[in-house]
């Protein structure tokens, strides 16, 4: 089974990257892009695993 | 209606209008408006293909999961330019496909931003390091937040204008020629990192906090980093 999320996330900004290119159709270019963008965004919510020791 | 040069519509109370860029002027800010996506995404093929090909190869300096989520934020801010430039050549964009562009352009340097900027506080600290070889003064994180403010203000300042902006794609063979390869290794970039990042990564689920191997075939670059978490 794959299981690389990296890798699949990639793989999945390749295809809005020939979605962008290839449809005209302007909610099926966004629908794409928001889904590739919360696809990283909770790639690094994963990553973002502590609280840092700093005051802002 | 038809005003000079114009095209005005009215959507409720709002008024639409759509300039026909008949002065040599307006000609001039549309070529310059395709011009500058076109150079957006040359600049992050350029910024994407030195952090793999000089860092990550020559220097063996293995990308962090930091890393390779900002070179996605790069991506996905470049994806803005790639519609704009890709359905301006293909006489397909129209003014709200101009700002929706734009629009992803800045949602995806505003991550990318947020992730640059996780980096840099967690090497803030006086004596530490920070992570790999830094560049002019700087770690590639702090220049990746340069380019994801860069973007934002350029798409920013394009909105401002509005409609001025707008590109006039160029129509002799050889320049569109070109565009279509910058829009090629755009995608070529995209390919040749899930080709990268799946040899660091392997089958794992998620790649470890400090890589020193590419799992899929378990090589060690030599000389090995020494990153500090």
């Amino acid at each position: 089974m794959v299981s690389a999320v990296d890798t699949l996330i990639f793989g999945l900004l390749l295809a809005v990257a020939l979605v962008v290119i290839l449809v005209r159709t302007r909610w099926i270019v966004l629908t794409m892009f928001f889904v590739g963008f919360l696809a990283v965004g909770l790639l690094f919510a994963y990553h973002v695993t502590s609280v840092l020791d700093l005051s802002f | 209606m038809a005003e000079t040069g114009k095209l005005t519509v009215f959507l409720g109370s709002t008024r639409i209008v759509v300039p026909e860029p008949s002065k040599p002027w307006h000609r001039l800010m549309g070529r310059l408006g395709f011009w500058a996506q076109v150079f957006f995404l040359v600049a992050y093929i350029g910024v994407l293909s030195t952090a793999m090909f000089y860092f990550q190869f020559a220097q063996a300096e293995m990308p962090c999961p930091l890393c390779i989520l900002q070179r996605m934020g790069m991506m996905l801010s470049s994806l803005g330019a790639l519609f704009i430039v890709s359905h301006s050549l293909k006489k397909t964009l129209t003014p709200s496909g101009f700002m929706t562009g734009l629009g992803m352009a800045i949602l995806g340097a505003m991550l990318g931003a947020a992730m640059s900027t996780r980096q840099i506080l967690l090497h803030i600290l006086p004596g530490d390091p920070g992570y790999g070889t830094a560049m002019l003064g700087l770690h590639l994180y702090t220049w990746a937040l340069i380019s994801f403010v860069v973007v934002m203000a350029f798409a920013g300042v394009l909105l401002t204008f509005g409609t001025e902006f707008l590109p006039i794609a160029p129509v002799s063979r050889w320049a569109r020629g070109i565009v279509w390869v910058v829009v090629v290794a755009f995608v070529a970039t995209i390919a040749i990192n899930l080709v990268v990042v799946f040899f660091e990564e392997g089958f794992n689920w998620f790649l470890p906090d400090n890589p020193t191997t590419y799992e899929l075939i378990g090589f060690t670059p030599t000389p090995a980093p020494t990153p500090t978490p």
